[in-house]
C-alpha cells in the first residue's frame, strides 16, 4: 500500500484553500470576475493546457518529464488536419487521437526501453515532431470550419454547460481513478519513488512508463482539438511554449521533478488557479509582459509556502 | 599502441566527429572551408558555447537553470535602461534621438555583468534556502526576466551606436573572431579551475553524491549557489557578444537559447544527474553543434528539416554515450 | 430607362477604373498629407498624448510618400495569375508589370545568378505568399536560382543567415525583416561585400540598403481611420489589435490610423500587442470584452488579429452590442481571402488591402541592381513604393473621394479558400 497518495491529498486542502482565497481576492478587485461570460472564458481558457496537465501529471509521478507536449498537440492535430477534406469529422478526429497517442508511446519506447533520460529524448522529439508536422503540411494551417463535430468539441454544449468543459470533467474523472485506484496508477507512484523496488513489484516499470507517455500524448491531442475547434483553425504552430507552463501548473498541482508525487486532483485545482491569475491580471489591465513578471513571483511564492507551510525538509 | 589510440578516440570522440563534419563540409560545398564561411562558423560558436559552458556548472551540481536565455539580453537591457533613467534624473544625455544609445560601454559591460552574476545569486538562494526545485526556479526566473526585458524597454530596440560595441562586433585578431577569443579564453580558464582548484573538487564531490559531500561537512549551498553564479556570469557575457553583434538590445531577442544551450552541453556529454562532464565536453559538444549548422546552411538545407535533424541527432549522440557509459571505459 | 441607366453605368464603371487608377494612388497621398499632424496638433487631447508615448512619429517622418517608379500606372484588374510555387495556392498577384522585366533569361545569360531569400513564418498565410511571388519570379528566369530560408521568428538567425549568403557570395539577398534594429548591422555586411540587398515590406534600419521594397501601410491605417469617421459620427470606444512594438508594421498603420481620427472625440479603452497571432488577438479581444462592455470599435493592424478578435464577438455574442444596441466596427487590413469573406458576410466592416504579393517586385529590383553593378542597366530606385490601394466594404460608398471595392470586384486576395 502506498501512502503518499494520502500525503498528497493533505496538500491539495491547501491548495483549495488557496484557490477560494485567490477567487474571494478576485471578486473584490474585479466585480467583473463573477460574472457568468467570464467563468465561462476561464474554463475555456484553461481547459486546453489543464487536459495535457493531467498527462504531464502522470509523466511527472512516474519521474520523467515531457517536453514534446506541445509539438505533439500540433502534429497530431495537423495530421488528421490533412483529412479535412473528407467532410467527416470522426475520421478526422480519430485520426488526431491516433496520432498523438502514437508521438506519446515512442517517446515511451525511448525513455524505457532505450533509456534515454527524458529530458533529453522529449527535447529531441519536441523538435523532431513538431518539423515533421511543418514539412508534412507545408507550413500551411488547415480549416475544420465544415467538420461540424469537430467544431462541437469548443463550440458545443450540453445543456448550459460548454462540451470542452464536459471533455475537461470526464478525463479528470479517468485520470483521477486510474491514478488513485488501479493497480497500474498506484505502480505509477512506485516507479517515481523507488524504481528498484518497484521492481519486484507485479507491472513492470518500461510498462508504467509506456503507458504514461502514451496517455499523455493523446491528452495533447485532446488538448489540441479543442484549440483548433476554438479558432476554427488547425495551425501547425500551435502549442509553442506550452510545456513550460504545464509542467509549472504540475509542479503547483504537487507533483515533484523527482517523481513519487502529485495527484489528478492537485492538478485539476492548481490549473483553475493559474486560469484565475491569469484572468484577474488580464481585467486588471495589466500588460501580457508585466502578467509574466507577475505569474512569476506568485507561482515562487506559491512554492515557497507550499515548502515552508508543509514543514518538508526537501532539498532543492 | 593500438588500444592507446582506440582509448584517445573514444575519450576524444567529438573532436573526431568535429573533424569529420568539417571535412564532409570541405568537398561537398565550395564555399565550406573559405574564410568567411569558418569566420562566421566559429563566431556562432561563441555565444551559445558560452551559454552552454555556464549551465554545465550547473549540471555538474545535478540542477538545471532554465534562465540563462532570457537573462543574456537581460543585462544590456537593464544597462541601457538604467542608463536612460538615471539620465532623466540627473539630466545627461543617453538616448539620441529615441532609441540610440551613445553613452559609455564601459557602464554597460559593468552592470550586465554584475547583473549575470546576481541573478545567478538569486537563483541559487532559491534554490537552496528557499528549497524551490531548480526547474521551477529557474523557470520563473526565465519568465520574469522575459517580462522585465519587454517592460524596460517599453518594446522598442535600442541602437548600440558605441565604437566599442562595434569594434567587439566586428574585430578579428588573428582572423579569429573577437566573440571566439574571449569564449575560448573562458573556456581554458575554466577547465582550469574545474581541474586544479577547490572549486572543481568541490562541485565534482557534490555533483557525485551530494549527501555523501553534506556528510563529509562541504558547505555544499555555497558551492551550488556559486555554480548557478557561474552560469550568470557566462550568460552575462554571452550577453555582451550577442549585442555587439547585432548593435542592437532588444526584448524579444535570444528566445529559446536556453534549450540550445543544454542540448549543446549534454551532446558534449555533461550528464544531467550530476557528476560526469567539464567544460572541455561542453566545449566539444558545441563545436560539433556549430559545425553541423554551418554544414547545413551550406547545404541550404530548409530550416524544417534541419531541426529535425538536430533532434535526432540530440538523441543518438546521448543514445551513444550511456551505451558507452554501461560498458564502461575500454 | 433601367436599360440606359445600365448602360451608363457600365460605361462609369469601364472608365472610372482609368480615372481611379491614376487618380487613386494619388488621392491617398494627398489625404496622407492633409492628415499628417504633430502629437500637439491633435483636438483630442488624450490621444494625442497616446500619440507621443509610442513615438509614431519617428516612424511615419521617415515613411516615403512619393509617386510610382517609373510614371506606373496602377489599374484594378492588372497583373499575372498562376499558383503558388511553395504554397499550391492559386494566386492573382497585381504589380507583376511593376518595374518590369521579361521572362526569360536575364542579365547575361551564360551566368547563373544566386538570389539568397530570408524571411520568417512561412506558416502564416501572408508570408508564404510573399516568398510564392518571389520563388515564381525567380522560376520565370531559367538562369536564376532562388534559396529561400526560414529565420522563424530569431533576428539574430536571420543575421547568421545573411551571413551565410555573404559566405557563399550569393549574387543578391532578397528579405524580409521582422524588425528594423537588428537588421542593420547584417544588411550593411553584405551590402560591403558587394552583395545588393532588397528589403520588403518592412524595412530594415541600413542606410546602405539597395532597395526597399514598401507597401502602403500609411495608406492601410489612413483609411480604416477615414472610414471609422465616416460610419461613426466621431464617437466611439476603441480596442486596438496591434503588431509587435518596434515594427515598422504596427508603428505604421497604428500611427496612421491615430492621425486620421485625432480630432474627433474617441477613446481607446485598450491598445494590445497581439503579434499576428490568430489565437493571441483572440484571448486579448475576449479579455477586452470582459473588461469593457461598451466597446464600440475594434482596430486590427493585420488579417490574423483581425480573424481571432472577430472569432471573440462571436464567441461571446457581442456584435451587434456597441453603445446603442448597433454593430460594433471591426477595421482590418490584410486583404485575405478569409477576410474579405468576412467583408462579405457583414461581420467586418472594412478591410484595407496589403498585399503580400510583392515578392516578384523585389526579385526584379535585385536582378536589376545585379544588373547595374554588371553595367547592363540602370540601377532601381532606392525606395520602391508599390501603388496605394482603395479600401474594401460590403457596398460601394464614396469615403473622402476614395470608392470603395466590393469583396466581388476584388481578385487579389491571397491564402486559402474561405468558405
Amino acid at each position: 500500500m502506498n501512502y503518499k497518495n494520502l500525503i498528497a491529498f493533505g496538500s491539495n486542502t491547501n491548495l483549495l484553500i488557496l484557490f477560494f482565497i485567490l477567487c474571494a481576492c478576485a471578486v473584490f478587485i474585479s466585480p467583473a470576475f463573477l460574472d457568468f461570460d467570464n467563468i465561462q472564458n476561464i474554463i475555456r481558457t484553461v481547459m486546453v493546457l489543464g487536459i495535457i496537465a493531467f498527462g504531464m501529471t502522470m509523466v511527472m509521478i512516474l519521474g520523467e518529464i515531457d517536453l514534446s507536449v506541445g509539438s505533439i498537440a500540433a502534429f497530431s492535430c495537423a495530421f488528421g488536419g490533412i483529412f479535412v477534406d473528407s467532410n467527416s469529422s470522426f475520421l478526422v478526429i480519430i485520426l488526431t487521437l491516433l496520432a498523438g497517442a502514437f508521438c506519446g508511446f515512442i517517446n515511451g519506447i525511448g525513455v524505457a526501453v532505450v533509456k534515454v533520460p527524458s529530458l533529453i529524448m522529449t527535447l529531441g522529439t519536441m523538435a523532431i515532431i513538431r518539423n515533421a508536422g511543418y514539412i508534412m503540411t507545408n507550413g500551411q494551417a488547415a480549416y475544420p470550419t465544415k467538420l461540424d463535430y469537430y467544431m462541437l468539441a469548443a463550440k458545443g454544449y450540453l445543456g448550459i454547460i460548454p462540451i470542452p468543459v464536459i471533455i475537461f470533467i470526464i478525463l479528470s474523472f479517468f485520470c483521477a481513478i486510474i491514478v488513485r485506484f488501479t493497480t497500474l496508477g498506484k505502480s505509477f507512484y512506485a516507479v517515481g519513488s523507488n524504481p528498484i523496488a518497484s521492481l519486484l513489484s507485479g507491472i513492470s516499470n518500461n510498462f508504467a512508463k509506456i503507458i504514461a507517455f502514451t496517455v499523455c500524448g493523446l491528452c495533447c491531442s485532446i488538448a489540441g482539438l479543442i484549440q483548433s475547434a476554438r479558432l476554427g483553425q488547425i495551425d501547425p504552430h500551435m502549442g509553442i511554449g506550452w510545456e513550460l507552463t504545464v509542467i509549472a501548473i504540475a509542479v503547483l498541482g504537487g507533483a515533484s521533478l523527482y517523481g513519487g508525487k502529485g495527484s489528478i486532483e492537485g492538478t485539476i485545482i492548481a490549473t483553475l488557479i493559474i486560469g484565475v491569475i491569469n484572468n484577474l491580471l488580464n481585467l486588471m489591465g495589466m500588460s501580457n509582459h508585466s502578467q509574466e513578471v507577475v505569474i512569476a513571483i506568485i507561482i515562487i511564492s506559491m512554492v515557497l509556502l507550499h515548502n515552508f507551510g508543509n514543514k518538508k525538509n526537501k532539498n532543492g | 599502441m593500438v588500444k592507446k589510440f582506440r582509448i584517445f578516440f573514444l575519450n576524444h570522440f567529438l573532436l573526431f566527429v568535429f573533424f569529420t563534419i568539417c571535412i564532409i563540409g570541405t568537398f561537398t560545398s565550395e564555399y565550406f572551408f573559405t574564410i568567411t564561411n569558418l569566420q562566421n562558423m566559429i563566431r556562432n560558436m561563441a555565444v551559445p558555447g558560452l551559454l552552454a559552458l555556464g549551465v554545465s556548472f550547473v549540471f555538474l551540481v545535478s540542477r538545471i537553470d532554465l534562465s540563462v536565455g532570457s537573462l543574456t539580453i537581460f543585462g544590456p537591457i537593464l544597462a541601457v535602461s538604467s542608463l536612460a533613467f538615471l539620465g532623466d534624473i540627473f539630466d545627461f544625455k543617453v538616448l539620441v534621438r529615441g532609441n540610440q544609445y551613445a553613452n559609455s560601454a564601459l557602464y554597460i559591460v559593468i552592470v550586465s555583468l554584475i547583473t549575470g552574476v546576481v541573478v545567478g545569486l538569486l537563483n541559487g538562494i532559491g534554490v537552496m534556502y528557499g528549497k524551490i526545485t531548480s526547474f521551477i526556479m529557474t523557470l520563473a526566473m526565465m519568465k520574469a526576466l522575459w517580462g522585465l526585458n519587454y517592460v524596460l524597454t517599453h518594446g522598442h530596440a535600442f541602437y548600440l551606436q558605441i565604437p566599442t560595441f562595434t569594434w567587439m562586433g566586428t574585430l578579428n585578431i588573428f582572423y579569429v573572431p573577437f566573440s571566439t577569443w574571449v569564449y575560448v579564453l573562458l573556456t581554458i580558464i575554466a577547465s582550469f579551475i574545474m581541474k586544479y582548484t577547490l572549486v572543481g573538487k568541490r562541485i565534482y564531490s557534490i555533483g557525485g553524491d551530494e549527501k555523501t559531500a553534506r556528510l563529509a561537512g562541504i558547505n555544499v549551498n555555497f558551492w551550488i549557489i556559486f555554480a548557478f553564479t557561474l552560469s550568470g556570469f557566462c550568460a552575462s557575457v554571452a550577453g555582451l557578444l550577442f549585442s555587439s553583434r547585432l548593435q542592437t538590445v532588444d526584448a524579444p531577442l535570444a528566445v529559446g537559447f536556453e534549450l540550445t544551450a543544454i542540448a549543446f552541453a549534454v551532446v558534449g556529454g555533461v550528464s544531467l544527474t550530476g557528476g560526469r562532464g567539464s567544460p572541455y565536453r561542453a566545449f566539444l559538444g558545441t563545436i560539433v553543434m556549430g559545425a553541423l549548422f554551418s554544414l547545413f546552411s551550406m547545404w541550404g538545407l530548409n530550416t524544417w528539416h534541419r531541426n529535425i535533424v538536430v533532434g535526432i541527432i540530440i538523441i543518438l549522440v546521448v543514445m551513444l554515450d550511456q551505451r558507452k557509459n554501461r560498458l564502461g571505459r575500454i | 430607362m433601367k436599360k440606359v441607366l445600365g448602360i451608363i453605368f457600365s460605361f462609369t464603371l469601364l472608365f472610372s477604373g482609368n480615372l481611379y487608377a491614376q487618380d487613386i494612388h494619388t488621392h491617398i497621398n494627398d489625404l496622407i498629407s492633409e492628415n499628417q499632424k504633430g502629437w500637439k496638433d491633435f483636438d483630442n487631447k488624450d490621444l494625442g498624448k497616446f500619440f507621443k508615448k509610442d513615438g509614431f512619429r519617428d516612424y511615419l517622418d521617415a515613411y516615403p510618400v512619393t509617386s510610382l517608379t517609373g510614371g506606373f500606372e496602377w489599374k484594378p484588374g492588372m497583373g499575372r495569375e498562376f499558383t503558388g510555387p511553395l504554397s499550391g495556392l492559386p494566386i492573382k498577384a497585381p504589380f507583376s508589370d511593376y518595374i518590369p522585366l521579361p521572362d526569360g533569361e536575364v542579365l547575361d545569360p551564360d551566368k547563373t545568378y544566386r538570389i539568397g531569400f530570408v524571411y520568417h513564418w512561412g506558416f502564416h498565410p501572408w508570408l508564404i505568399s510573399l516568398a510564392d511571388t518571389a520563388v515564381y519570379e525567380a522560376s520565370l528566369h531559367p538562369n536564376v536560382e532562388i534559396e529561400v530560408l526560414d529565420a522563424e521568428g530569431d533576428d539574430n538567425k536571420m543575421g547568421q543567415m545573411i551571413d551565410d549568403f555573404i559566405a557563399k557570395k550569393m549574387d543578391a539577398i532578397v528579405m524580409w525583416p521582422a524588425r528594423e534594429a537588428p537588421m542593420g548591422p547584417p544588411v550593411e555586411r553584405a551590402e560591403a561585400a558587394g552583395i545588393p540587398v532588397v528589403s520588403l515590406d518592412r524595412r530594415a534600419a541600413a542606410p546602405n540598403i539597395s532597395s526597399e521594397v514598401l507597401g502602403n501601410f500609411y495608406a492601410n491605417g489612413l483609411q480604416q481611420g477615414l472610414y471609422l469617421n465616416h460610419v461613426a459620427n466621431g464617437e466611439g470606444n476603441i480596442v486596438m489589435n496591434r503588431k509587435p512594438l518596434g515594427s515598422t508594421a504596427d508603428a505604421m498603420r497604428s500611427g496612421a490610423f491615430m492621425e486620421a481620427i485625432g480630432n474627433y472625440n474617441y477613446v481607446i479603452s485598450e491598445s494590445m500587442h497581439t503579434n499576428s497571432s490568430r489565437k493571441a488577438a483572440f484571448e486579448a479581444t475576449q479579455d477586452a470584452l470582459q473588461a469593457h462592455d461598451d466597446v464600440s470599435v475594434i482596430f486590427n493592424t493585420g488579417g490574423e488579429e483581425a480573424l481571432g478578435a472577430l472569432d471573440a464577438v462571436l464567441e461571446a455574442n457581442r456584435l451587434n452590442t456597441a453603445p446603442g444596441g448597433g454593430k460594433i466596427v471591426i477595421l482590418v487590413n490584410d486583404d485575405s481571402k478569409e477576410t474579405v469573406n468576412e467583408v462579405r458576410k457583414g461581420n467586418m466592416d472594412v478591410v484595407v488591402p496589403y498585399t503580400p504579393l510583392l515578392g516578384g517586385i523585389g526579385v526584379r529590383a535585385a536582378l536589376l541592381h545585379i544588373g547595374a553593378k554588371e553595367g547592363l542597366n540602370e540601377k532601381p530606385p532606392k525606395q520602391i513604393v508599390t501603388p496605394n490601394l482603395p479600401m474594401i466594404t460590403k457596398t460601394k460608398m464614396t469615403i473622402n473621394g476614395i470608392t470603395t471595392i466590393t469583396p466581388d470586384e476584388w481578385p487579389y486576395a491571397y491564402g486559402p479558400e474561405a468558405e
